[in-house]
């Protein structure tokens, strides 16, 4: 997918149309159910005042867990790769909680990390973490054995192996599961704003929701889905930069 | 039961004594049992026999990257345990790494052996011209087709100048053609650095056309002992030799082995 590309934007703008015939113009559907897109950016007008600060708390929170969950992840991956000892050490217990939503342990944080911004960072990074570990390990053990098999015919010694071959192996093979891994951090920082939160997106959201605001709530909704979305552009300008060497696939099924 | 084909030779850099070798670790799963073959120094050796014999194992096995069952083989009269440089493979896969240019491809063994830079930069140089791909160092392999990328290869073993090659069917994916130009340019490598070389393949014409002695394993199953082959013709070889009455007279010889069975 393009973003801006003429079919995408012709799209949008048609729902657009729609929708803001249908909810402007007739009564099928109540406002407090579908608000019009007008009244959304009505809302955004009038939070103007809060919206930056609360974009930068969430942004920072989604960040910073994400980059966390990221770093562990790939270091919990590696270790259960390099030592036998750790991975079953760790496996067992990994494959144990793994299957744990991460939202389920929400009260749990609160009661063991209190509220604020920390335990917020660590549920995003929790959840993110898991994510990347599980397929940093899968991706290692999926590599050709003819490469690490190379490298020490070569002379390599097993951390060198790890530094030169594996972890450049591997990028591509992880970009999926970090695109994922991002956007579901968006969510976990939702979650983590319930935990008490004073400031941010979430925490927004929360009030209106309490309101009774509908078109509050999609103005947020809105907010975090372009937010995860340049994110996600991000991502991918960094995976073009890293994987320069694949061999980009062209799948097209246009022709079949 | 013993197949015992033992050229005795005080030069010989490579002793295979007695190996065996199962992947269960008992006597009912035997790939290959009491091999014993002795490699001399400067020899270019095949291997041949059909798919299943041993044949890749035995050389992972003089690589170091599996441990025989019974046996040993041993290098300049010490026994091989690990993997070493100096015993470089060439494998049948495309073992270049795809995330390294031509260039850093055949520096990696220099760079992790800590060689300086110089020197380094040096012998890659050199060894691109050996191998012709000088003009090509800053690509990637994904931009080279299946030739270049063994040409890469083998440049990437031979700049660390090693004692012996160990060549794990290194043409066997190619086409016919970028095969013979391979096994041309090879053979004047080889010619210019005399380095021991082991050689698998299950086609004969290549293992007659590179080899100086040619062993012939066959399956376990039929019992049948090890042959070595001298190969007569003179060096440097020519492609022409492949159409010489008498490489025709011994090809047919190698296919009414295999035939037999």
């Amino acid at each position: 997918m393009k973003l801006g590309s003429y079919k995408s934007l012709f799209f949008v703008g048609v729902i657009l149309i729609v929708w803001a015939i249908i909810t402007q113009t007739t009564d099928w559907i109540q406002p407090i159910f579908i608000p019009s897109p007008s009244e959304i950016g009505k809302t955004v007008w009038e939070m103007r005042e809060n919206l930056p600060l609360a974009i930068l708390v969430s942004l920072g929170i989604t960040l910073s867990g994400f980059g966390i969950g990221l770093l562990v992840g790939m270091a919990m991956g590696l270790a259960m790769a390099y030592s036998r000892n750790f991975l079953e050490m760790v496996g067992p217990i990994l494959d144990f909680t793994r299957p744990v939503p991460v939202l389920a342990l929400i009260p749990l944080f609160i009661l063991w990390f209190g509220i604020g911004v920390l335990p917020q960072v660590f549920l995003v990074a929790l959840g993110v973490s898991v994510i990347i570990g599980v397929e940093t390990y899968e991706s290692i053990k999926n590599m050709p054995l003819v490469y690490i098999r190379a490298a020490s015919n070569l002379g390599a010694d097993k951390k060198t192996i790890f530094r030169t071959v594996v972890v450049p192996y591997i990028v591509p093979y992880l970009i999926g599961a970090v695109r994922v891994a991002a956007a579901i951090s968006w969510g976990l920082d939702v979650a983590s704003e319930f935990m008490g939160a004073q400031v941010g997106l979430g925490y927004i959201m929360i009030v209106r929701q309490i309101y009774l605001d509908t078109a509050g709530i999609l103005a947020i909704v809105v907010i975090y889905s372009t937010l995860a979305l340049l994110f996600d552009q991000l991502i991918r300008k960094v995976e073009i930069r890293l994987t320069r060497w694949t061999e980009r696939s062209k799948i097209s099924f246009d022709n079949i | 039961m013993q197949n015992e084909v033992i050229k005795e030779s005080i030069e010989s850099i490579l002793k295979i004594r007695n190996l065996s070798f199962s992947y269960t670790g008992d006597e009912c799963n035997m790939i290959f049992k009491n091999i014993n073959i002795d490699i001399s120094e400067n020899e270019f050796f095949c291997i041949i026999g059909p798919s299943g014999c041993g044949k890749t194992t035995l050389l992972n096995i003089i690589a170091g990257f599996e441990t025989a069952t019974g046996g040993s083989v041993l290098q300049s009269g010490v026994e091989i345990k690990n993997v070493s440089h100096e015993r470089a493979v060439v494998f049948q896969q495309d073992a270049v790494f795809p995330w390294l240019t031509v260039y850093q491809n055949i520096e990696y063994g220099l760079k992790v052996r800590n060689i300086p830079h110089e020197i380094r930069e040096k012998r890659v140089r050199e060894y691109l011209d050996v191998v012709g791909l000088t003009g090509f160092e800053d690509r990637y392999p994904r931009e080279l087709s299946g030739g270049m990328k063994k040409r890469v290869d083998l440049a990437r073993v031979l700049v660390n100048d090693p004692e012996m090659l160990l060549m794990d069917e290194p043409y066997g994916s190619l086409d016919a053609l970028t095969k013979e130009k391979l096994q041309i340019s090879l053979t004047e490598i080889w010619e210019h650095s005399r380095k021991t070389v082991v050689f698998v393949t299950h086609d004969l014409e290549e293992a007659l056309f590179l080899g100086d002695r040619i062993v012939i394993m066959q399956h376990i199953k039929f019992n049948i002992p090890l042959r070595i082959i001298d190969v007569p013709f003179k060096r440097p070889r020519e492609i022409f030799l492949k159409e010489e009455p008498e490489f025709q007279r011994m090809r047919r010889e190698l296919l009414q082995e295999f035939k037999l069975l």
